[in-house]
């Protein structure tokens, strides 16, 4: 049996077709505009929230954090976040540099400041020794 | 109209499956606070970052105080440099039993304590005094040049070593020096002849291991991972991931850090490794120094970059303190004799992977199981040169 092809069925393909693309394009532009939320973390506690897709400068003053041997400053630029300023031996949480890595941290234990990437996706891996999953 | 009508459930199929494709996971992973000393001052636990994650927000809420309070708790006890109280008592810690170094006295502890301490002393001799919990002279003359950073240090003198390694104790005296007594659960920390300064015992190589591991046994039965922050961890029962029901432990390379591949198990795992990247130095002559201290040269060993261990068993603080052992034998005949003596002894399999350097790259050196469960898609021969089936 031969079947016909009329007017609406290729505007019902049409359709799809379209809907498809928009969803597709939908997807991406959102994906990518939202970032990923970085977690500033005090002695565990969630204390701020920036996200990769914005560049800002913050600081968690001593006076507020009294466990902070100084002012600790964060950095998000350009989807990448770093500890930029702050005070340990060796200078060694600003030594760590920038961290773009869904799902990785900055550990500054000296100041008892943590600093993750915030990720819902499965990287594949359940484990990664240092704390990066 | 109908054939319009037929629209809908074709796009309610394509946007299901679309928001299906991205693939979430929602792991949640809850960090063990930082506890204040007797003095009021926050102290980092076991100077890492120890988390627990669970797979459920049930479990999640059900388990986050029990692991916050018993991480907590096993710090306290381990803390060889700060004291705590219980309400107004202090608690008798590794502090205070290394306060009472030749005093004679008997020192009451905690029953962790007391079983972490003999668990050390039989590993001690299992070890052929390749692990030593009385090294702590020996560290606090190296800590200050370790760091993660790998800065430029000098070497303590030959002299300074010697000094310290008269102050820790041998295979042949461990047992008379820290006396336990299991009747009243006492420790006994008598003087070391010949030992001009203090022995101290330090239980870095091992405390986190038995933390994490206490913990691991009490939720056994829920899908988590216990991370030890930097090198140890425990996964429990079956991963939940809807995409794969194995853990996927990822393995590091020693330069930059980055993941050289993966090993896929299923069900309970405990995994240990050592690496001379974790906390190291360059003495003037551009040699690596790092943390892991051979107990009878006073020295750090560079036969091997990394050695990772693995067991289908809740066996955490024995794959610390064995990975830290093997990492000073200077063959692999002698880190499989060692091995060997560790499954026997605690009725448990152990698999190994070592790295060693091969030019800019490594070679890694794995046993048989560690080789099946080795996601071979994941290896990254950027880093790996080629792998060695032993």
């Amino acid at each position: 049996m031969e079947l016909k092809k009329n007017k609406v069925d290729y505007i019902i393909v049409g359709i799809v077709i379209l809907f498809i693309l928009i969803f597709v394009a939908l997807y991406w532009i959102n994906a990518d505009s939202n970032g990923s939320d970085v977690n500033v973390y005090y002695n565990n506690k969630l204390v701020y929230t920036m996200n990769t897709s914005k560049d800002e400068i913050i600081t968690l003053p001593k006076t507020k954090y009294s466990d902070l041997l100084a002012d600790v400053v964060i950095e998000v630029n350009d989807g990448k976040v770093r500890i930029k300023d702050e005070e340990s031996p060796y200078h060694y949480c600003s030594t760590l540099g920038y961290q773009s890595g869904k799902g990785s941290s900055l550990i500054c234990a000296p100041n008892h400041v943590r600093v993750t990437i915030m990720s819902s996706e499965d990287s594949g891996y359940d484990y990664v020794p240092g704390g990066a999953k | 109209m109908k054939k319009i009508l037929y629209i809908i459930p074709v796009l309610s199929l394509i946007l299901t499956s679309c928001s299906g494709s991205k693939n979430t996971y929602n792991a949640l992973t809850s960090y063990a606070s930082d506890v204040k000393n007797s003095d009021n001052e926050l102290i980092t636990l076991f100077d890492s970052s120890i988390s627990l994650t669970t797979y459920n927000k049930l479990d999640y809420k059900k388990l986050e105080s029990l692991f916050n309070d018993t991480i907590q708790y096993e710090h306290k006890l381990f803390d060889r440099y700060n004291y705590y109280k219980d309400g107004e008592e202090l608690i008798n810690n590794l502090k205070v039993i290394n306060d009472n170094y030749a005093t004679g006295k008997k020192i009451s502890v905690d029953d962790d304590l007391f079983e972490l301490l003999s668990d050390s002393i039989k590993i001690t001799k299992l070890s052929d005094g390749y692990f030593n919990p009385s090294l702590g002279a020996l560290i606090d003359l190296y800590s200050s040049k370790l760091s993660p950073l790998g800065l430029t240090s000098s070497n303590p003198s030959d002299e300074e070593i010697n000094r310290a390694l008269t102050c820790s104790t041998s295979l042949n005296n461990i047992e008379e020096i820290i006396v336990l007594d299991s009747n009243d659960k006492t420790v006994t920390f008598n003087r070391l002849d010949g030992c001009n300064d203090k022995v101290i015992i330090s239980l870095g190589g091992i405390a986190k291991g038995y933390a994490i591991e206490k913990m691991a046994s009490m939720i056994s039965e829920t899908p988590s991972i216990v991370d030890g922050g930097r090198s140890s961890m425990v996964a429990t029962s079956i991963n939940p991931n809807p995409s794969r029901d194995t853990w996927n432990i990822a393995i590091l390379e020693p330069n930059n850090k980055e993941i050289l591949g993966a090993i896929s198990v299923k069900g309970m795992v405990s995994f240990s490794t050592s690496g001379d990247y974790e906390s190291y130095y360059f003495d003037n002559d551009g040699v690596r120094h790092h943390h892991i201290l051979n107990p009878y040269s006073g020295k750090s060993e560079n036969y091997y970059r990394s050695i990772s261990l693995i067991s289908t068993s809740n066996n955490a603080m024995m794959l610390d303190a064995l990975s830290t052992s093997v990492f000073n034998l200077d063959s692999l005949d002698k880190i499989e004799d060692m091995i060997n003596r560790f499954e026997e002894a605690f009725d448990s399999k152990i698999e190994y992977l070592i790295e060693v350097d091969e030019g800019n790259k490594v070679n890694l050196i794995v046993s048989e199981y560690f080789n099946d469960h080795l996601l071979k898609d994941t290896i990254n021969y950027d880093y790996v040169n080629k792998i060695i089936v032993r």
